[in-house]
């Protein structure tokens, strides 16, 4: 009963943590690290779900999809933040948006 | 397993995150992000999620820490902007305590899930039941691929 309650509890300060530093960071690197932080806090939480005694396997299926999303949507988009950083030499969001027009 | 190691282990992941989001030097950033990958790992092996923990591992303490280094080291980015440190610092507190008073409020009201299969692997388990969200997975992995493979090939220069 502890045990899942911190554990919920960590995974609650995770989704948010990564939640506050999407919305807040400068820089689209820092904003994938945020995913990631993001994508961890998700994972712990459905992980979380599934102790009960034993192990439930569908809760643990859906962290084991939830991995590979997650993964594949970092992925794309670093490649997505190279191209960006070739075509307008910054990182920045808010620069990029100046620079768009 | 002891509550004590737990709450360790989940603090760690904490700190470690967050000190992944607060600091600005890119290197320091990147190997914080990777201890938090390596304590929310440790804490799938103690309860018994030894598969999950393994592809973890392989995956973002692995491949996507060296596609995150490759593209510092291809963009140039030394310093990540995190705009004032002060007020981000106040906002990530702000956060830890709300989260915190939800956590334990949430963990009150959510039941826990009824185990379906107790015994067997993980991976035998998706195979035999769920075996076309695996095909939908290995689709999606693939399209990422080769949407990345598309995006640094150097023929749409």
């Amino acid at each position: 009963m502890y045990e899942q309650m911190i554990l919920y509890t960590t995974s609650i300060a995770l989704i948010f943590l990564g939640l506050a530093s999407l919305s807040y960071s400068r820089n689209l690197i820092k904003t994938m690290m945020s995913f990631q932080v993001l994508v961890f806090g998700i994972n712990l939480a459905l992980f979380t779900n599934s102790i009960n005694g034993g192990l439930d396997f569908l809760a643990s299926t859906l962290v084991l999809f939830s991995v590979i999303i997650g993964a594949s949507v970092e992925s794309v988009g670093l490649a997505l933040i190279i191209q960006i950083y070739k075509k307008y030499g910054t990182l920045d969001p808010y620069r990029l948006r100046r620079l768009r027009h | 397993m002891p509550v004590e190691i737990t709450l360790l282990l989940c603090l760690l992941l904490i700190i470690t995150s967050t000190l992944s989001l607060i600091f600005k030097t890119t290197s320091l950033s990147l190997i914080m992000l990777f201890y938090s990958s390596v304590a929310l790992n440790i804490i799938f092996t103690i309860y018994g999620a030894t598969t999950i923990a393994l592809i973890h591992l392989i995956v973002f303490a692995g491949a996507i820490s060296v596609i995150l280094l490759t593209t510092v080291v291809i963009t140039g980015e030394a310093n990540l902007t995190i705009g004032e440190p002060k007020r981000y610092i106040f906002i990530i507190i702000i956060v830890s305590l709300l989260a915190s008073v939800l956590g334990i409020q949430l963990s009150e009201i959510i039941e826990p899930a009824i185990e379906l299969v107790p015994t067997g692997e993980l991976l035998g388990f998706v195979w035999t039941y769920r075996p076309w969200d695996l095909l939908i997975l290995i689709i999606i992995l693939a399209a990422s691929m080769v949407t990345v493979l598309n995006l640094l090939s150097r023929t749409r220069e």
